[in-house]
C-alpha cells in the first residue's frame, strides 16, 4: 500500500511525459485532453488511498496525520481544477504543465508521508524543482517575458535550495538537541534558521524578493502551483512541526516573541509594498507575502486561536489564489495574451472574471460573509490576546491589502474601456469553475465551523 | 595509500585541492575548468565528511563506505551534466557564428549583424574585473570562514566546521557574484555539498535513503540548472541573464 502511495504519481508522472511525447498536444486534441484525465484520475485515486485505513505502516515509517489527510485532499482537489482551468486556457500545449503538476503532487505526498523529516525537507526542495519546470513554460516568441521569466525562475531556484540547507541544517541542530538536552542554546538556532528557511519558502518579507517576479511573469495556473500548492503544504508540515515539538515555540514564549513580531512586521511592510507596485502580479505577489506572514504569525502564537486561524487561512489562501489565478488566466485567455497591466474597462467584457476576482481580492482581505472572514478574524483575536499595538498591526495590514486591490481592481476593470481591443468571450467551462468556486468562497463564510472542527480535531490529534 | 583517511602526509593536499577547486569555481568562466573543479571539490568532500563522521552504525558498500560513493558519484554526475551543458552550448555557439559567416560571405550581413559583433566583442572582452571582483569575494569568504570557525565552533573538529562554513560562504559569494546561470548554479551545488558535510558531522548513523534523495537531489539540481541555460541560450545566445534583461530594455526604449 506504501508503495503504490508513493510510486503512482511518478509512475504516472512518466507515463504522461512517454504518451505526450508520442501523441504531441499541440498536434493531437485527443492527448491534450488526456493530458487533463490521467492526472485528474491519478489524484482522485490518490485521495481515495490518503483515507484508508491501511496507509499508514505498523512500524511509524509512513504515517498520514489527520491534518495532512485534510490539506492533501483539498489540495488536490484543488489542483484538478487548476488542471482543468489550464486546459479550457491552451496551457497545455507544450505537454509540460501536466507531468509537472503530478510531479509536485507525488512530492508532496512523500513530504507529508514520510517520518523521516530530514526527507521531508528535500522532497519540498524537490516539489519546487518541478514547478520551476512549470514556471518558465512561457511563450519563447514574446522574449521580454522569457527572459524574465527565466530571471525570476533563477531567483526562485536560489531561494528553494537556500530553504532547503536552512532547515536541513535546523533539523541537523534539532537532533543533536535530541540527543543532548543541555545543549539547550541550540533551541534558539533551530528556530532561527527553520523561521528564515520557511519564510524563504512563503516568500515572507523580507525573504521574498523572488515572488513578485514569479507570478508576475509566470503563466498563472504555474503561479497557483508554487503558492496555492507547495506554500499551502509547506505550512502543514511547519504546523506539524511546530506541534510536533513544542519546546521550540509553544514552551518557549521568549523565542516566540520575536518570531511574531517579525510576521506582523512583515505583513504590514508587505502592504506598503503592494501599494507601491506597476503590475498587478507584483502587486498580488506583496498581499500573498502579507498573508502568509499573518499565517506564521498564527502558527508561532502561543494561543489556540492563532493556530487555528492560521490554518484555516491557509485553507482559504489555497482556494482564493486559485479563483485569483483562474479569473486572472481567464482574462489573459480572453485577451489573447495581452499582459492585463496594459488593459483597462474589462468589467464590461469579462463580467464573470470581474466577479471572481473581486470576491478572490475582498477573500483575500477578510471581508465578512467570504472565507478568508474566520481565518482573518481568528488571527486578530490572537494578536488582540498579545495587546492593542499587535491587533492594530494586524488591522493596519489588511487595509492596506484592500487599498490594493481595490485600486487594482477598479484600474483593470471599471475603468475606459480599450478603443478597437479585440477579445474572446469567456469559456463557458471556465464560467462555470469560476462560480463554483465563488460559491465555495461564500460557502466556507457563512458556514465555517465545520472546516474550522476538523482543523482543530486534527491539531488535537498531532499535538 | 588509504584515500579515505586523512593523515598528516595528505591533509595539506586535501585542504589544498579543496581551496583550489573553490577559487577555480568562483573565478573561471571556462567550462574545460570550471566542470573538473567541481568534480574534485566533490570528491575532496566525500574523503573529508567520510573522515570526519564517527558513527557506529556505518554503511558499506563493499569496501567504500556508502557516503563517499553516493556524494563521489553525484559529483561525478552534475559534474558531466554541466560540462555536457557547457559543450553543447558551446557547439550551438559555433554553428551559430558559422552561419554568420556564411551570410557574412554571401553578402547578408548588413549593419544589424555588425551591431551584434560589436556586442558579441564586447562581451567577451577580457576584463580585470571579471577575474578580480570573485577573487576578492573569496578572499572575504575565506576570511568569514576563518572567523566563524574560530568564534562559532560547533562540531569540535576544527577541519569540519571550517570545510562546513568554507563551502557556505563560498558558495553564497559565487551566488552573488556570479553573472550567468551556470554559475549561479555552481554556486547552488557548491553551498548544497556544505549541508551534506554537516549531515556527516553531526548525525549518529548514516541514513541510506536521506544520502540516497540527497545525491539525487544534487543530479536533479544540475539537470535543472542545465534545462534553463539550454532553454536561455537557446533563445538569447547568452548565458548573462543581466545581458538578456537590458537587451530587451533597448529593445523597448
Amino acid at each position: 500500500m506504501q508503495f503504490v502511495i508513493l510510486a503512482l504519481p511518478f509512475l504516472m508522472t512518466f507515463f504522461v511525459l512517454v504518451f505526450e511525447g508520442i501523441f504531441r498536444p499541440d498536434r493531437f486534441v485527443f492527448s491534450r485532453t488526456l493530458g487533463v484525465v490521467w492526472p485528474v484520475a491519478t489524484l482522485l485515486v490518490e485521495i481515495v488511498l490518503i483515507w484508508q485505513p491501511t496507509a499508514n505502516s505498523p512500524d511509524g515509517a509512513f504515517v498520514f496525520s489527520t491534518l495532512s489527510r485534510i490539506f492533501l485532499s483539498f489540495l488536490f482537489g484543488l489542483t484538478g481544477v487548476a488542471l482543468v482551468v489550464s486546459y479550457i486556457t491552451g496551457f497545455l500545449l507544450s505537454g509540460r504543465f501536466s507531468p509537472a503538476t503530478l510531479a509536485i503532487c507525488g512530492t508532496l505526498i512523500a513530504a507529508l508521508y514520510i517520518s523521516n523529516i530530514f526527507l521531508v525537507t528535500l522532497f519540498f526542495v524537490l516539489a519546487g524543482f518541478f514547478s520551476i519546470v512549470a514556471l518558465v513554460d512561457v511563450d519563447t516568441e514574446n522574449e521580454e517575458r522569457f527572459v524574465r521569466a527565466i530571471k525570476a525562475s533563477v531567483r526562485y531556484l536560489i531561494a528553494i535550495v537556500l530553504f532547503g540547507l536552512t532547515l536541513f541544517i535546523a533539523l541537523i541542530f534539532l537532533e543533536r538537541l535530541r540527543l543532548d538536552p543541555q545543549l539547550s542554546g541550540f533551541i534558539q538556532v533551530v528556530v532561527a534558521l527553520s523561521v528564515v528557511g520557511f519564510s524563504m519558502r512563503l516568500a515572507i518579507f523580507p525573504f521574498n524578493l523572488w515572488l513578485p517576479d514569479v507570478i508576475e511573469e509566470a503563466p498563472g495556473m504555474a503561479a497557483f502551483l508554487v503558492v496555492g500548492l507547495i506554500n499551502v503544504a509547506a505550512v502543514v508540515f511547519l504546523a506539524d512541526f511546530w506541534q510536533e515539538n513544542p519546546t521550540l515555540i509553544y514552551d518557549n514564549y521568549r523565542i516566540a516573541q520575536p518570531v511574531m513580531i517579525m510576521a506582523l512586521t512583515g505583513a504590514v511592510f508587505a502592504g506598503l509594498m503592494a501599494l507601491g507596485q506597476n503590475g498587478i502580479g507584483k502587486m498580488i505577489a506583496y498581499t500573498v507575502s502579507g498573508d502568509f506572514a499573518l499565517i506564521l504569525f498564527g502558527l508561532a502564537s502561543p494561543h489556540r486561536t492563532g493556530v487555528n486561524g492560521a490554518l484555516f487561512e491557509a485553507v482559504n489562501l489555497a482556494l482564493l489564489q486559485l479563483l485569483i489565478f483562474t479569473c486572472l488566466s481567464v482574462v489573459s485567455y480572453c485577451s489573447n495574451g495581452i499582459s492585463i497591466n496594459n488593459l483597462t474597462g474589462l468589467g464590461r467584457r469579462m463580467p464573470v472574471a470581474a466577479i471572481g476576482l473581486l470576491v478572490g481580492f475582498l477573500g483575500m482581505v477578510g471581508l465578512p460573509f467570504l472565507s478568508g472572514f474566520a481565518g482573518k478574524y481568528l488571527l486578530l483575536q490572537s494578536a488582540a490576546q498579545e495587546g492593542l499595538v499587535w491587533v492594530l498591526a494586524g488591522g493596519l495590514a489588511l487595509g492596506l491589502f484592500l487599498i490594493a486591490y481595490l485600486r487594482y481592481f477598479h484600474r483593470v476593470f471599471m475603468g475606459n474601456d480599450v478603443p478597437g481591443l479585440k477579445t474572446l468571450p469567456e469559456p463557458p467551462t471556465a464560467i462555470l469553475l469560476i462560480l463554483v468556486l465563488v460559491f465555495f468562497v461564500l460557502l466556507l463564510g457563512l458556514w465555517p465551523a465545520p472546516v474550522l472542527g476538523w482543523l482543530d480535531a486534527a491539531l488535537r490529534g498531532v499535538a | 595509500m588509504n584515500f579515505f583517511t586523512l593523515d598528516a602526509g595528505n591533509y595539506g593536499f586535501f585542504l589544498g585541492a579543496l581551496l583550489l577547486s573553490l577559487v577555480v569555481i568562483a573565478v573561471y568562466k571556462d567550462w574545460l575548468l570550471l566542470t573538473p573543479a567541481l568534480v574534485v571539490q566533490y570528491l575532496v568532500m566525500a574523503v573529508i565528511a567520510n573522515d570526519l563522521n564517527n558513527t557506529a552504525a556505518r554503511v558499506m558498500l563493499g569496501p567504500t563506505p556508502l557516503a563517499v560513493f553516493l556524494k563521489g558519484m553525484s559529483g561525478v554526475v552534475a559534474g558531466l551534466i554541466l560540462f555536457l551543458t557547457g559543450y553543447a552550448i558551446l557547439f550551438a555557439a559555433r554553428g551559430f557564428r558559422r552561419e554568420e559567416a556564411e551570410a557574412e560571405a554571401s553578402g547578408l550581413g548588413g549593419l544589424r549583424r555588425f551591431f551584434y559583433r560589436e556586442e558579441a566583442a564586447r562581451l567577451n572582452r577580457f576584463r580585470y574585473v571579471d577575474y578580480l571582483l570573485p577573487l576578492g569575494a573569496v578572499v572575504i569568504a575565506v576570511g568569514a570562514t576563518y572567523a566563524l570557525t574560530t568564534l562559532l565552533p560547533f562540531s569540535g573538529n576544527f577541519l569540519g566546521d571550517f570545510s562546513f562554513y568554507l563551502l557556505g560562504s563560498v558558495g553564497i559569494a559565487i551566488m552573488v557574484v556570479g553573472r550567468d546561470i551556470l554559475k549561479l548554479g555552481a554556486g547552488l551545488l557548491v553551498s548544497l555539498n556544505g549541508a551534506d558535510l554537516l549531515y556527516s558531522l553531526l548525525r549518529n548513523g548514516d541514513s541510506p535513503l536521506v544520502l540516497g534523495i540527497s545525491a539525487t537531489i544534487t543530479i536533479l539540481l544540475a539537470l535543472l540548472i542545465s534545462y534553463l541555460a539550454i532553454l536561455y541560450h537557446s533563445k538569447m545566445k547568452t548565458l548573462l541573464i543581466s545581458e538578456g534583461v537590458r537587451r530587451q530594455r533597448k529593445q523597448v526604449s
